[in-house]
């Protein structure tokens, strides 16, 4: 669906729309009666039937306005929600397409706040303020093209007032954007220092900085304070000055209207007319500005979500990925998630079919961007990734991800059953394979401990479960999968005793099909006898070989192991 | 508890403190330029009776400009100062009450900061208050101006014509029934409606989180179905109130226009009767029947009022939570005994129950048990992060609700399982408030092994945290912390055993680092694994809602068959090596 077609308006929209508007325009009937009373007064011809008349005329076009206004104004909320709706699904069917570098914690954030609240903001322009800038638009319009006909001088006056709308629009969005700027740079800092000062207050306290002992998180409130008001007292003159000369027409036409009245050039009518309209149109005008100012903000939201729209899409490759075999080769890869921050340094290494090969390093080392490069969630900047001899490069993401099982330390769990979170693994699986796989990872017993047993629903993102036991559904999903390529976050060192071992037994059961296996080790106990180890150490292999060649190599990996060695015992 | 009665309104005034006068002086403005939208009716309405009866001379008309001049600078002036007073007012108070939400989390026990209330803490500190702002600055003084005008109106109209004055009324007493309907309408389908949003909320937050799962098992087509139906589903909830609101809200909104249905006959046979002017009758046809749409922005200021009240009512339930005062000085024996102590979070399931135990000045002593056994109560109880339901914690033989609360958190280092640093530098991170030189400074991060690391950061030890905290690792970041602890010196150490993912380069360096920092103190180490109780004298075990057993290692590996079963687990977890086809010994 391309862009446009996504923000296509119904045609319940429209209708809304139009309806609306003429709403508003026969509301301007109103001043009509009161021309009309103005005329019967004036030329004494007021009598029990042409007020008879008159109200039926009023009656008559105030019903007609009601049941245009009803059904225009629900057409409008049911055609505003369609629009939503369908730039909704537009949205999720685009995002499909975006490639998974772009589902950063940051962004991902930004795109459920874009498909809830940007799109309702949206929505809010589409349904309120569009109807109400035409409809009032039309209107002053209309008063103004009326009074044009009485007498063209006092309507230049107005249309001089209806003008200074753009002067001022322009002024206050360049107030907006000065002082804003400050504002938003202010606002961010004392969230943060708020946010800092509430996650670290038992640190604080415990340090005697607590409350107002504590200068950093008073002062940025104080200034936030400072600045806030100076922010909303500089729109102020703007706003100000706007109203005093659109409600001065009032008294300016009054004046200008005496002198051909004096004079006998326009009718007495006219004249009180002339007195009459400037104050409606004032009100206008005021309307206007108020909601042209909210469409300019909710306007925003609207560039976010072409913003969304307009992003790169995964290009669908045409290569076919059926390697022979899974070795994987890393040639000169280098990788940073920030510019200028490289993660990865020209790495070059490989990983031979069907071994275990563990990866080790500090922390920070850029141990598990590797895995995350072989899963082909990111691409490299430079240097070329192949498994089984072919570049992934130019592959389908997600053929690369059939080939490959991911354990890492934070398992994502769908809303639903525990048996339909494993499925997903293989969706032909039968309850025999799940419950299977789930006995071989450790967690049927504490899946059978739960209320529904393995038709217990696991709650948003599985937030009932414990580290461990999420651990081990992550494991399960491994084991049902039985995909060539396994890579592994054995982040056993983060569990307390019970887990650990289960955890630990759980990925014994996982290494025994023979796979490709990359796991990034915490301990070096644990891949002791991996086939092959690699010492990662700022952004590139340092040390390679099995344990023993590392220990006779007498580098880094030797002095890691002393150390653990020595707190081991 | 009469204070919790107090309104919303009230309870704010209260804390703006002196900044309420501006907020009156505000309100002030706004009731006065609200009294002179009359003006401009008053002015024409002269000059429409002047031009009816042929009577407009230029005085007449220069009067009546001059009125209308004058009444629209000053309401606009009054309206100017209203907005600049209120804000002012509000982001004063706005001020003053973030300060005191901060000034009193700095005095409740620390129990009641914990994960889940800090996350409300931090909505109430930032939104919540944030949102006050528009019902101080605008919402009140719009409300004050928006009936204002209406009424003066209103009143004016009577001075001219009561009856007709009193019609102009009556569209009111029809539309308040359609607006009753209007709400309970939607009261009766919003559950149904805040239903399905919740669902397609958390379905849209589902499907973006999990899009790298969905490509990797190839859910698109499914995850995409599920997303679907809940939009569809969100849109029929949200189609079915319209069809059912919209219609009843579009006719309580015109509705405020119908004056003219009444007017018009009504006047016109009054005016036909003789009772009334012609001008009488024309000013009611223009005014009587419009004046009362102002009161239109009201409906839209209801609910901002009401996300403010629950703003208020949740910044006054933090203000009140209960506060320790008072006690006496910290005494000098650091003896700490739990004496049949009786515990419970929620009031009803006990975590402790007749709980004892005896540690001496200088002893330290491993806690472990099974995960939610209580290991974590024990030493929170200790710095009375919550007071017990039964029993006494005692420190030098004295009752710890004696102690000063802030006292016996200056006595007391607690070393947290999740290290937290702030933005500042390095230095300020280490020094935390405490007076000392660089040199203090230094020592401490030299007895926490963390000296040689600072040192070859670009800034050395002005280096900011917040610029580089992502790139320290968690050994680095725990070390930090640790050299805090070593600056601050408290006899007492309580010390929740860090399970993050460490490195084991670093592993090493962390544990001199704390036997560095247990030096010569009475210590509490909360195991969660069993690698620290090596450095321990004693080892309690948590089971059964108390401390079953106390005793050495050897001791308790002998007799207790909880911690026996722990360490062969650990063990030979700790045996485990992973290799191709399984794994191996």
């Amino acid at each position: 669906m391309t862009d446009k077609k996504l923000f296509h308006k119904n045609h319940r929209f429209y209708c809304g729309l139009i309806l609306t508007v003429l709403e508003g325009l026969l509301s301007g009937s109103n001043y009509i009666v009161i021309y009309a009373v103005i005329k019967m007064l004036y030329d004494g011809s007021v009598d029990i039937r042409n007020i008879f008349l008159i109200s039926c005329l009023i009656g008559a076009i105030f019903v007609i306005r009601l049941v245009i206004y009803s059904i225009g104004y629900t057409q409008s909320q049911v055609g505003g929600a369609e629009v939503s709706k369908n730039i909704r699904l537009g949205l999720g069917d685009k995002l499909r397409r975006v490639p998974l570098s772009g589902f950063t914690q940051k962004r991902e954030g930004q795109y459920i706040n874009i498909m809830t609240t940007d799109v309702n903001s949206y929505e809010q322009i589409l349904t309120h303020k569009l109807a109400a800038l035409v409809k009032n638009g039309v209107l002053s319009v209309i008063v103004t093209a009326f009074i044009c006909v009485l007498y063209f001088p006092a309507a230049a006056i107005l249309i001089f007032s209806l003008l200074l709308l753009v002067p001022e629009m322009w002024l206050s969005f360049r107030i907006v954007k000065k002082y804003g700027k400050e504002k938003n740079s202010v606002t961010a800092k004392a969230v943060g220092q708020i946010v800092e000062y509430i996650d670290g207050i038992r640190t604080f306290r415990s340090y005697g900085m607590g409350g107002t002992k504590n200068r950093n998180i008073t002062d940025v409130m104080r200034k936030f304070s400072t600045v806030s008001y100076q922010y909303e007292a500089h729109g102020i003159p703007v706003n100000f000055t706007f109203n005093i000369v659109n409600w001065l027409t009032v008294p300016l036409v009054m004046w200008i209207g005496f002198i051909p009245w004096q004079s006998g050039d326009i009718h007495a009518i006219s004249f009180l007319f002339l007195c009459m309209m400037p104050m409606i149109l004032a009100k206008l005008t005021a309307s206007i500005s108020v909601d042209m100012f909210s469409y300019r903000n909710l306007l925003i939201s609207k560039t976010n979500i072409q913003n969304v729209l307009a992003e790169n899409e995964e290009s669908k490759s045409k290569y076919v990925f059926s390697p022979k075999e899974h070795g994987i080769s890393f040639y000169d890869v280098s990788f940073s998630y920030v510019k200028g921050e490289p993660v990865l340094k020209e790495m070059s290494f490989s990983i031979p079919d069907s071994k275990l090969t563990a990866i080790v390093g500090d922390s920070g080392s850029g141990k598990s961007t590797i895995l995350n490069l072989i899963a082909k969630y990111y691409d490299p900047e430079s240097g070329e990734i192949d498994i089984g001899g072919q570049a992934i490069r130019y592959v389908n993401a997600e053929d690369v991800l059939d080939m490959i099982s991911m354990v890492d330390q934070d398992t994502f769990l769908f809303n639903d059953t525990v048996r339909e979170n494993i499925r997903h693994a293989k969706p032909s699986a039968t309850d025999e394979e799940i419950e299977k796989a789930c006995k071989e990872a450790n967690c049927d017993t504490f899946i059978r401990k739960m209320e529904k047993g393995y038709d217990t629903i696991i709650g948003e993102n599985g937030n009932l479960l414990s580290g461990g036991e999420r651990q081990r559904l992550s494991i399960a999903r491994a084991i049902l999968k039985n995909s060539p390529i396994l890579l592994l976050d054995e982040a056993t060192s983060s569990l307390d005793i019970e887990n650990e071992l289960a955890v630990k037994q759980a990925i014994s059961n996982l290494l025994q099909e023979n796979k490709t296996v990359v796991m990034i080790a915490h301990t070096l106990s644990v891949i002791k006898n991996a086939d092959q180890i690699l010492v990662v150490s700022s952004g590139k292999v340092a040390e390679s070989g099995t344990h023993e060649q590392l220990l006779a190599l007498g580098g880094k990996y030797s002095a890691m192991w002393s150390a653990e060695q020595l707190f081991m015992a | 508890m009469n204070k919790s009665r107090e309104k919303p309104v009230k309870l704010l005034l209260k804390w703006a403190g002196s900044d309420k006068w501006y907020l009156f002086a505000s309100v002030l403005c706004a009731f006065l330029s609200g009294l002179f939208v009359i003006g401009p009716y008053v002015g024409i309405y002269r000059l429409m009776d002047a031009v009816l009866i042929g009577m407009l001379k230029k005085r007449i008309l220069e009067d009546c400009i001059v009125l209308v001049t004058v009444t629209t600078i000053l309401r606009m002036i009054l309206l100017g100062l209203s907005g600049v007073l209120s804000h002012k007012g509000a982001y004063n108070a706005l001020f003053k009450v973030r300060c005191m939400i901060t000034e009193h989390l700095a005095k409740v026990p620390l129990g009641y900061i914990n994960e889940r209330s800090t996350g409300e803490i931090k909505t109430v500190l930032n939104e919540n208050i944030e949102n006050l702002e528009l019902c101080l600055a605008h919402n009140i003084p719009e409300l004050v101006s928006y009936l204002t005008g209406p009424i003066i109106i209103f009143v004016y109209l009577m001075t001219v014509n009561v009856p007709l004055a009193l019609i102009s009324l009556i569209p009111l007493l029809f539309d308040i029934p359609v607006m009753m309907a209007v709400f309970k309408k939607m009261s009766d389908m919003l559950p149904e409606a805040n239903e399905s949003l919740a669902g397609f909320n958390s379905v849209m937050v589902e499907y973006v989180r999990g899009m790298r799962l969905i490509k990797a098992y190839r859910m698109g087509s499914k995850s995409f179905k599920k997303f679907r139906e809940a939009i569809l589903d969100e849109n029929r909830a949200w189609n079915k109130i319209s069809k059912k609101t919209a219609p009843l809200y579009a006719v309580f909104i015109l509705l405020l226009e119908s004056g003219f249905l009444m007017i018009v006959p009504l006047g016109g046979r009054m005016f036909l009767r003789g009772s009334i002017t012609a001008s009488v009758f024309l000013l009611f046809a223009y005014i009587g029947s419009l004046y009362l749409t102002e009161l239109l922005p009201l409906q839209q200021l209801s609910s901002n009022f009401a996300q403010a009240f629950s703003g208020i009512i949740k910044a006054k339930e933090i203000l009140e939570l209960p506060i320790f005062e008072g006690g006496d000085a910290f005494p000098k024996n650091h003896d700490i005994a739990l004496k049949g102590v009786c515990f419970s979070y929620d009031g009803k399931t006990n975590v402790l129950e007749n709980c004892s135990l005896c540690i001496r000045d200088g002893e330290k002593i491993a806690v472990v048990g099974a995960s939610g056994a209580g290991k974590s109560t024990v030493a929170a109880l200790i710095a009375r992060f919550y007071d017990v339901d039964g029993g006494e914690v005692m420190i030098g033989g004295k009752n710890i609700k004696s102690i000063q609360y802030e006292t016996l958190l200056e006595h007391i280092s607690i070393v947290f399982q999740k290290t937290f640093l702030t933005q500042d530098s390095v230095f300020d991170n280490i020094r935390m408030g405490m007076n000392a030189s660089l040199e203090q400074v230094r020592k401490a991060a030299r007895e926490a092994q963390i000296d040689d690391f600072i040192i070859s950061l670009p800034d050395g030890y002005d280096t900011k945290v917040g610029s580089y905290g992502s790139r320290f690792s968690g050994g680095e970041k725990q070390r930090i912390a640790i050299a805090r602890a070593i600056l601050k010196n408290a006899p007492i150490l309580i010390l929740d055993e860090a399970t993050s993912a460490a490195d084991p380069e670093n592993q090493l360096e962390i544990d001199k680092a704390i036997s560095n920092l247990c030096k010569g103190k009475t210590v509490i180490i909360i195991a969660h694994r069993l690698s620290v109780v090596g450095m321990c004298d004693k080892v309690a075990v948590v089971e059964n809602h108390t401390i079953s057993d106390i005793g050495t290692h050897d001791e308790l590996l002998s007799r207790n068959r909880y911690y026996k079963k722990s360490w062969e687990s650990y063990k030979s977890a700790r045996n485990i090596t992973y290799e191709r086809g399984g794994s191996g010994r």
